[in-house]
């Protein structure tokens, strides 16, 4: 059994988040999956922070 | 594990423009040791990577034998000959397609097991991906992922199982021991650790601190927030205290309250308007005041618009200003006027007292004759003295004391009638000098009065000059019917006079009208602020919470799914270190039972200490470390030679080699190249050792001539079979030199 394979069991075991971790798992099998999921992490930073800024702006305005 | 797997043993290779093979090239394997040799480039190499490449394919280039220089490296061969090859049953049967083929033949107890793996010319360009086939003992083929399958039944090794127990390129050799870091590589590699430390490390990188840093200062941030908005007086507070500031109980505000009030705040806009005569109406919008705002709004801006529209009050800064013109002009006109009236009384006394002009100039005419003859007769004095100078000099020549008249002597006569002559020339002189100098005062005193004349009337010119211009100034400012009066400064005075009563008069509408809109200001700030106070409580019960704001459901579902991925990655990379940990230590398990044995064999080291060789691991959260020890404990990597170093890494595959063969699964072993970086001493033992794995697995080792390869020829005692191949040909590329008498010859 190759790594992959006891890695996806290892996960399944966990019982959390099964799904997306697989997901996770299955995008880092490569060097252009790690810099996409890179890019991802930064998509997401990108995201909270732009959701904070316009939550402040929502709580101040009011 | 599959029984048949452990009964197949690897009998042929076959390649076809697989790197520097062109034609087809079948190299025939037998049990023991099968040595492939030749010179550097003839593709000893190659023949091994097949092997691999036939197994797991495109992985192969993906992960470069585990060797970074192989990455990406060029499986097929850069011919453009067309070479036979294969259809579904015989993938190296001749065809004239060009396609790159590599086919491992097994033979197992039910018959022969044929592996193949095909790549298109095309392959790259049209990106397809490479075939694999197998051809089982029942003549069943399968093909993609039904091949894989099988091979996974019959115990066919992973790459992992590959790299640690069935294959070891002349590169892995050449890992050094020397540092914890390439310690930790090298044995990661030896182990078939690799892709979980990559993987490890991966999850490491993209699990940067900056993202946790950012989730903590946005929730942080996001926590003051909240704060503030939970300590922030609510919108009925701040109406209220805007209320009572004002003067305003908020108690007794009600909507009906403030519409009433509104309409009186219209009403005495109104009258002030009237008031001040402004020709200006409330709007019908605003004028039926159900919605307070817009009366707020229009009310806001009356008094701005009062103080713009001209009006009665609008005429007080015309009348300021005109007053103030006239006032100025009429200080500046008096000192001027009175000015001109002393200059005509100087000049009328002037007159009165020495006479106008032409009697001045009489006047003067008289003093200067009067001084001319004054002059004469000085004149005339001196032609006298001069007479009686001469008559003095002919009686001094006379000498005689008779008199000329009489001739009595007089005594000392001559003298006597000098001194009387020059007594009566200066009487004469005398007052002739005197006479003329009161002609030549009188003609001064007379030239004083005509210059005095002129000086006052030039004076009373200059000052009727300018009362003039000022007078004319004054007129301009005058009211129309006074402009040509007589007496402009009493015109002025009068319309001085007139403007300060209408001044007077309108100075209390503008009062009026600035204390009007400073209470419209008022009570416009009052109805705004109950108007605010009313709809404060009418949103009380609409209030929201943070977490009712539509930017909330966002933030957090970001906050979520930034968080999540972050825990993910942290879960998968703490189920890799333990999967990691987990395996390493098998892993060392399996090598420690024989690493010491295998050492001790190729170094010739026989002492206790270096049989009882041992890796051990001490793991953390994060990382894997190793230490090479000996029988006592102690460390050995400080005190070994780069040669010795080798003979561990090889050990390391020997004894996982031997592990896996007790476990069944298809039997070989590949070593490439194997003696680099060893001693002849190491050599020798190397030689033992191959010999003595023969004993239960098939080894395929790539060597150069000489070295090791004379070593197993001469004094191996196991079967040995010698592959040889001929030195790279353009033309030919890789090709196998046929076998000579006795060359492949078992003892």
């Amino acid at each position: 059994m190759d790594v992959w394979q006891q890695l996806t069991e290892a996960v399944r075991e966990s019982g959390v988040r099964v799904d997306e971790r697989l997901r996770l798992l299955k995008s880092l099998r490569s060097e252009e999956d790690i810099e996409r999921l890179g890019d991802r992490l930064d998509a997401a930073v990108a995201r909270l922070e732009d959701a904070a800024g316009q939550l402040r702006r929502e709580a101040r305005g009011r | 594990m599959s029984d048949g797997g452990a009964r197949l043993r690897l009998r042929s290779i076959e390649l076809q423009r697989f790197r520097g093979f062109r034609a087809r090239t079948r190299v025939v394997l037998h049990d023991g040791i099968n040595v492939l040799v030749g010179d550097n480039g003839s593709g000893k190499s190659s023949v091994c990577n097949a092997i691999e490449w036939c197994l797991f394919g495109r992985e192969v280039e993906t992960k470069g034998s585990g060797i970074p220089e192989y990455k990406d490296r060029e499986i097929r061969h850069r011919s453009n000959d067309a070479g036979g090859m294969g259809n579904a049953v015989d993938p190296m049967d001749d065809g004239d397609d060009g396609h790159t083929a590599v086919a491992l033949v097994f033979a197992g107890p039910d018959g022969e097991v044929t592996l193949t793996r095909t790549r298109d010319a095309d392959a790259k360009a049209n990106g397809r991906d490479d075939r694999l086939g197998v051809l089982d003992a029942t003549g069943a083929a399968h093909a993609g992922v039904a091949a894989e399958g099988w091979l996974a039944a019959h115990g066919f090794p992973s790459w992992t199982d590959w790299r640690s127990s069935y294959c070891q390129h002349q590169e892995d050799a050449r890992h050094r021991l020397l540092d914890d870091h390439s310690l930790r590589a090298s044995l990661s590699a030896l182990l078939g650790l690799e892709e979980l430390v990559d993987l490890r490390n991966r999850l490491d990188a993209v699990k940067t601190k900056s993202h946790v840093k950012v989730v903590k200062r946005v929730e942080a941030q996001q926590s003051e927030d909240l704060l503030d908005l939970a300590t922030a007086p609510g919108p009925v507070d701040e109406a209220s205290a805007l209320c009572a500031r004002l003067g305003v109980d908020p108690q007794r505000v009600t909507r009906e309250g403030a519409r009433g009030d509104a309409t009186r705040l219209l009403d005495s806009a109104r009258d002030l308007g009237r008031e001040l005569g402004l020709n200006v109406e409330v709007p019908e919008s605003v004028t039926a005041p159900n919605d307070l705002a817009e009366v707020i709004a229009w009310a806001a801006g009356w008094p701005a618009l009062v103080r713009s529209l001209p009006g009665k009050h609008s005429r007080l800064t015309g009348l300021r200003k005109t007053a103030g013109e006239l006032s100025a002009l009429i200080l500046e006109i008096e000192p001027l006027a009175q000015q001109v009236t002393r200059a005509e009384e100087a000049l009328r006394a002037s007159l009165e007292r020495d006479g106008d002009r032409e009697r001045r100039a009489q006047a003067l005419s008289r003093a200067r004759e009067d001084f001319n003859r004054s002059h004469a007769a000085r004149k005339a004095a001196g032609t006298l003295r001069a007479l009686l100078k001469d008559a003095t000099g002919v009686l001094n020549e006379a000498a005689s004391d008779a008199c000329p008249v009489c001739e009595s002597v007089v005594p000392d006569l001559t003298g006597k009638v000098e001194i009387r002559l020059v007594e009566l020339s200066s009487q004469v002189v005398t007052t002739l000098d005197e006479a003329c100098d009161n002609a030549s005062q009188a003609v001064q005193s007379a030239e004083q009065q005509v210059t005095a004349l002129t000086l006052l009337e030039t004076q009373l010119t200059n000052a009727r000059g300018h009362l003039e211009s000022k007078t004319g100034a004054l007129r301009t400012r005058l009211p129309e019917a006074d402009a040509e009066a007589v007496d402009p400064l009493a015109a002025a005075r009068s319309a001085l006079e007139t403007t300060a009563a209408e001044i007077d008069r309108l100075e209390p509408l503008l009062h009026t009208r600035d204390q009007g809109l400073d209470q419209h200001q008022q009570d416009t700030e009052r109805l705004a602020a109950a108007a605010r106070y009313l709809d404060a409580l009418a949103g009380q019960s609409k209030r929201v919470d943070v977490i009712t704001l539509p930017a909330w459901r966002e933030y957090q579902d970001s906050l979520d799914a930034l968080v999540s991925l972050l825990v993910d990655c942290d879960s998968l990379s703490t189920l890799t270190n333990d999967l990691l940990c987990r395996r390493s230590e098998e892993r060392l398990s399996v090598v420690n039972r024989n690493l010491g044995k295998y050492f001790s064999m190729i170094t010739g080291e026989q002492r206790a200490a270096a049989r009882g060789l041992t890796v051990k691991t001490k793991a953390t959260a994060t990382r894997l470390s190793y230490r090479v020890v000996d029988a006592h404990g102690e460390p050995l990597l400080p005190i070994l030679n780069q040669a010795s170093l080798n003979a561990i890494a090889l050990a390391v595959l020997f004894a996982q080699a031997e592990d896996r063969a007790e476990r069944g699964g298809p039997a070989f072993l590949v070593l490439d190249d194997p003696e680099q970086s060893l001693d002849a001493d190491h050599i020798a033992g190397l030689a033992r050792v191959l010999d003595h794995l023969t004993t239960w697995v098939p080894v395929i080792v790539a060597l150069p001539p000489g070295g090791l390869e004379t070593r197993l020829r001469d004094y191996a005692s196991g079967s040995k079979h010698f592959i040889r191949l001929n030195a790279w040909d353009p033309t030919t590329g890789s090709t196998i030199r046929p076998a000579a008498t006795g060359e492949a010859a078992s003892p």
